[in-house]
C-alpha cells in the first residue's frame, strides 16, 4: 500500500512537468475550450452589452446595444444603454440627430445629437428610464455614448 | 399592502442589499470567530441596528421628504458623513481590535469601554450606520415611501423593505464556522479594516461632492 | 546537499540531468520557429538562451536551488518592466490607458485581477474586467489558462518561479547585507488574506476589478487608467506609494519580500493551490537543531516556531529554496506528498525544479530576449524604443 502510494505520488509529480508544457504548447486551444465550456464572457458593464442594431446613414452607421442593468445577481436598479456612431469615411456627420428605439417596442426611447463643432451631445429623453448621458468616449473617428437609464416599468 | 409592498421590494433587492452589505458585515462575523448561534445574534444586532435606521429614515421621509430627495446636496452630505463615521468604526475594530494595550492615549477611557462593551454594539453600530447609507434599493425605498403621507404608512413600507431585505442577509451567521479559528479571525477583522479604508474614501467623495 | 564524488563525473552527472532541460528550453525559447535573421533579434534569443541553461546548469551541479532561482527570476522581472513601459509607449504613446481601449477590450489581464473576478464569474460566469476573452494582447482566457495550469503543477511555486512582479521585491530585498527591520509582527502576515477578502467582496458588490482599480502597486510600472480626473489622480498616488514602500523600502529594511508576504491578494488567493498540490517543503525534525535561520530567511514568512514543530512550512510556502539551501543541517527538502520525509530528497528536488524551472524559464526567456533586444537598440540606435 506503502509502495502504491509512493508510485502514484511520483507519477503524479513527473506529470507537473508535462503540464507546464502543455500549457504552454496548446495555449491557444485550451484557452477556446476553457472558454467554449465554461461560458465565460466579458460582463457587459465593459463590453456594452450585446448589439440589437445597426442603423445605417449615408456617412456614419449608429450601433445600439441593448440596455445594461446586469448586477451580480439579477438586475440593478440603473444602467445604460450604449451607442456608438462610426463613421463610413474618414469622420462622422457634422450634425447627428437621431431617435433611437433602444428596446425596439415601435416607440422612441431618446432622441440624441451630436454636433462636431462643439464635439456635445445632447440627450432628450422621450421615455421615464432615460436619465442623462453617462460618458462619451472618442473611438477613432467615432464616439461611443453610454446613456444613463433607470430600471423601472415605462 | 404598504407592508407587502415594501415586503416585495426587498425580496427583489436583496441581492443588492447582500452585496452592500456583505462587505461590512462578514469579515466582522469572521474577526469575531463565534459559532453561528452566537453570529445570529451578531446579525439580530446588525439587522436591529438597520432597522432602527430604516424607521428614522422613514421617519424623517414622512417629516422632511421634499427635502431629503429634491436637495441632493444635503442628503449626499448626510450620507457622506454617515460612511466616514461606518467606516472609521470599521478601520479602528480592523486594525486596532483585540489590542488591549491603551499606550496611554487621550481617548484611553473611552476606547477601553467601546472595547468592553464591543460584543453586542458593534454589529448594531454597523447595522445603524449601514442602514442610513445609499445603496439604490434603499433611495427607491425612500422615494417609493415619500409618496406616502401617513407617518404609519411611511414606517410600515420601511418595515416591509426590511423584512424582505434581510431574508438574504440570512445565511450570513454559517460564516461563524469558518470564523473559530484564531487566524481566521485575525483575516476578518484586517478585512474589516481594509473595507473601512474603501468606505473612508467613498464617504469623503460624497462629503466633497456636498461641498462644492 | 553536497556531492562528494570526483569534479568530472559530478559535471557529467549534472549535464546529462541538464540535458532535457537544454533541449526543451531551446524549443520553447525558439517558439519551434527557424531562427531570426535580424541580428540583433538572433544575439538577444541566443544570450537569453545561453544565459538561461546555464542557471539551470549550475543549479543542479552545485545543489543549490535558491540563489539561481533568485538571480533568473529578478532579472526577469527587470526585463518584464523593461519591455512593458516600451511596448506601450511604442503602440500607445503613453503607459496610461484609455478610456476608449479600456471600452474596446484592449486592456491586458494580467494573474493578480484573477481572485477579485471569482465570485462574478461564479454566479454569472462573467469576467469583471475591461479585456477581451480570446483577442489581442494577454487575453483573459490565456491568463486564466495559464494559471489553472501552473496551479495545478506547482501551486503557490508560481510566486517564485512564474509571477513576472515577484522579483522586483526580491530584488530590492537582496540589496543591503542586514536586515534593519528585523522582526514583523506576525499578524499582519495574514493581512494578504484579509485584502483577497475584502477585494473579492467589494468586487462582487460594485463589479469592478477593486485591486487593479485602487491597490495594485505593480500599476506603477506597468500601466494605469489616464489621469484625467481626482479619481484616477488618487488611484495613481495609490499605486505609486505603495510600490515604494512594499516594493522598495520595506524589502530594502526587512530583506524580505514584503509585497508578496504581506499584501498581495493574489499570493493568498495562490496559497489555497498548496492545498492539493503534490509538492511541499518539509523539516525533517530528526536533523533540525532548531536554530530558526529558515525563520528568519524565509522571504514571505512562511516559517515560525509552529511550523518548524509541525515539520513543515505555512501554506504561503512559495517554494523558493531559500530555507533548503540556507539550512546548516540540511533538514529542510523538497518533498512530494505521500512519500516518506527526507528520503530520496536529491530525487524529489529534481523532479520540482523541472517543472518550476521550465515555468521561470519560458515566461523569463521572452521577456528577457525583448529586453536584450532593446538594449542591443539602444546601443546601436540610441533609443529603447523603436
Amino acid at each position: 500500500m506503502f509502495r502504491i502510494r509512493s508510485y502514484l505520488a511520483y507519477s503524479w509529480a513527473f506529470m507537473a512537468t508535462l503540464l507546464v508544457l502543455v500549457t504552454f504548447m496548446h495555449m491557444e486551444t485550451l484557452t477556446g475550450r476553457l472558454v467554449a465550456c465554461t461560458g465565460l464572457h466579458v460582463h457587459p458593464v465593459y463590453t456594452g452589452g450585446e448589439v440589437t442594431q445597426t442603423i445605417d446613414h449615408p456617412q456614419h452607421r449608429t450601433i445600439v446595444h441593448r440596455p445594461v442593468f446586469d448586477g451580480l445577481i439579477g438586475q440593478r436598479q440603473t444602467g445604460f444603454v450604449q451607442i456608438e456612431w462610426r463613421p463610413k469615411d474618414a469622420n462622422l456627420p457634422d450634425l447627428i440627430d437621431e431617435q433611437i428605439d433602444f428596446d425596439q417596442d415601435g416607440k422612441a426611447d431618446l432622441r440624441i445629437q451630436r454636433d462636431a463643432s462643439t464635439d456635445g451631445v445632447r440627450l432628450d429623453p422621450m421615455d421615464s428610464r432615460v436619465r442623462s448621458v453617462g460618458e462619451v468616449i472618442k473611438v477613432g473617428n467615432g464616439r461611443v455614448v453610454r446613456v444613463n437609464l433607470s430600471n423601472g416599468p415605462n | 399592502m404598504v407592508f407587502t409592498n415594501g415586503f416585495m421590494l426587498g425580496i427583489a433587492n436583496g441581492g443588492t442589499c447582500l452585496a452592500t452589505c456583505a462587505p461590512v458585515l462578514v469579515p466582522y462575523l469572521l474577526g469575531e470567530g463565534r459559532t453561528p448561534r452566537a453570529n445570529v445574534v451578531s446579525l439580530g444586532g446588525f439587522l436591529g441596528g438597520r432597522l432602527v435606521g430604516y424607521m428614522l429614515f422613514a421617519v424623517l421621509a414622512w417629516l422632511t421628504h421634499s427635502l431629503l430627495f429634491e436637495d441632493l446636496p444635503h442628503q449626499r452630505g448626510v450620507f457622506g458623513a454617515a460612511t466616514i463615521v461606518l467606516a472609521l468604526v470599521m478601520i479602528v475594530y480592523g486594525f486596532a481590535g483585540g489590542d488591549h494595550t491603551c499606550r496611554g492615549t487621550a481617548l484611553c477611557g473611552i476606547r477601553a469601554r467601546l472595547l468592553r462593551a464591543r460584543p453586542f454594539w458593534v454589529p448594531v453600530g454597523l447595522g445603524l450606520l449601514t442602514g442610513v447609507n445609499v445603496c439604490p434599493p434603499f433611495l427607491l425605498a425612500l422615494v417609493s415611501s415619500a409618496r406616502l403621507s401617513e407617518l404609519g404608512q411611511s414606517l410600515l413600507f420601511f418595515a416591509g423593505f426590511f423584512v424582505g431585505t434581510s431574508v438574504c442577509l440570512a445565511p450570513l451567521p454559517v460564516v461563524g464556522l469558518a470564523g473559530r479559528r484564531e487566524r481566521i479571525k485575525t483575516i476578518g477583522r484586517l478585512a474589516t479594516g481594509v473595507v473601512g479604508l474603501f468606505y473612508l474614501y467613498s464617504g469623503v467623495v460624497s462629503l466633497i461632492a456636498e461641498w462644492h | 546537499m553536497a556531492d562528494h564524488s570526483p569534479a568530472p563525473r559530478r559535471l557529467l552527472k549534472a549535464f546529462l540531468l541538464s540535458l532535457p532541460m537544454i533541449l526543451l528550453m531551446a524549443m520553447m525559447v525558439t517558439g519551434g520557429q527557424p531562427l531570426p535573421k535580424d541580428l540583433l533579434r538572433l544575439i538577444s534569443l541566443a544570450v537569453t538562451y545561453v544565459f538561461i541553461v546555464v542557471m539551470f546548469f549550475l543549479m543542479v551541479y552545485t545543489g543549490r536551488t535558491h540563489r539561481y532561482r533568485s538571480v533568473l527570476f529578478v532579472v526577469y522581472a527587470v526585463c518584464f518592466v523593461m519591455t512593458f513601459i516600451p511596448n506601450l509607449i511604442e503602440t500607445r504613446g503613453s503607459m496610461s490607458i484609455s478610456r476608449a481601449e479600456m471600452i474596446q477590450g484592449h486592456t491586458p489581464f494580467c494573474h493578480m485581477v484573477i481572485p477579485t473576478t471569482l465570485i462574478p464569474a461564479a454566479l454569472s460566469r462573467t469576467i469583471i474586467f475591461p479585456g477581451s476573452m480570446l483577442e489581442g494582447f494577454a487575453p483573459i482566457g490565456f491568463m486564466l489558462v495559464l494559471w489553472l495550469g501552473v496551479s495545478i503543477a506547482l501551486g503557490r511555486a508560481w510566486c517564485s518561479w512564474g509571477c513576472f512582479y515577484g522579483g522586483l521585491d526580491e530584488g530590492f530585498s537582496k540589496i543591503g547585507r542586514r536586515p534593519i527591520l528585523k522582526n514583523v509582527p506576525r499578524k499582519w502576515t495574514y493581512l494578504p488574506f484579509a485584502v483577497l477578502v475584502a477585494v473579492a467582496l467589494l468586487s462582487a458588490a460594485t463589479l469592478t476589478p477593486m485591486y487593479c482599480a485602487w491597490l495594485c502597486p505593480f500599476k506603477t510600472v506597468t500601466e494605469f487608467e489616464a489621469v484625467t480626473s481626482a479619481t484616477t489622480l488618487v488611484q495613481a498616488g495609490i499605486f505609486v506609494s505603495l510600490f515604494a514602500a512594499l516594493v522598495v523600502v520595506l524589502p530594502l529594511l526587512t530583506k524580505r519580500r514584503t509585497q508578496c508576504g504581506l499584501f498581495c491578494p493574489m499570493g493568498a488567493f495562490q496559497s489555497f493551490t498548496n492545498l492539493f498540490n503534490i509538492f511541499d517543503v518539509r523539516i525533517d525534525g530528526t536533523k533540525c537543531v532548531q536554530c530558526g535561520r529558515c525563520e528568519k530567511a524565509c522571504p514571505t514568512f512562511s516559517i515560525d516556531r509552529e511550523t518548524i514543530e509541525n515539520g513543515r512550512t505555512r501554506m504561503t510556502c512559495t517554494k523558493c529554496g531559500r530555507c533548503v539551501d540556507d539550512c546548516p543541517k540540511g533538514a529542510i527538502s523538497y518533498h512530494i506528498k505521500g512519500t516518506p520525509i527526507g528520503v530520496r530528497a536529491q530525487t524529489a528536488r529534481m523532479i520540482f525544479i523541472y517543472p518550476a524551472f521550465l515555468l521561470l524559464g519560458i515566461m523569463g526567456s521572452r521577456m528577457i530576449a525583448a529586453a536584450v533586444y532593446r538594449v542591443l537598440l539602444l546601443v546601436t540606435t540610441g533609443s529603447l524604443i523603436k
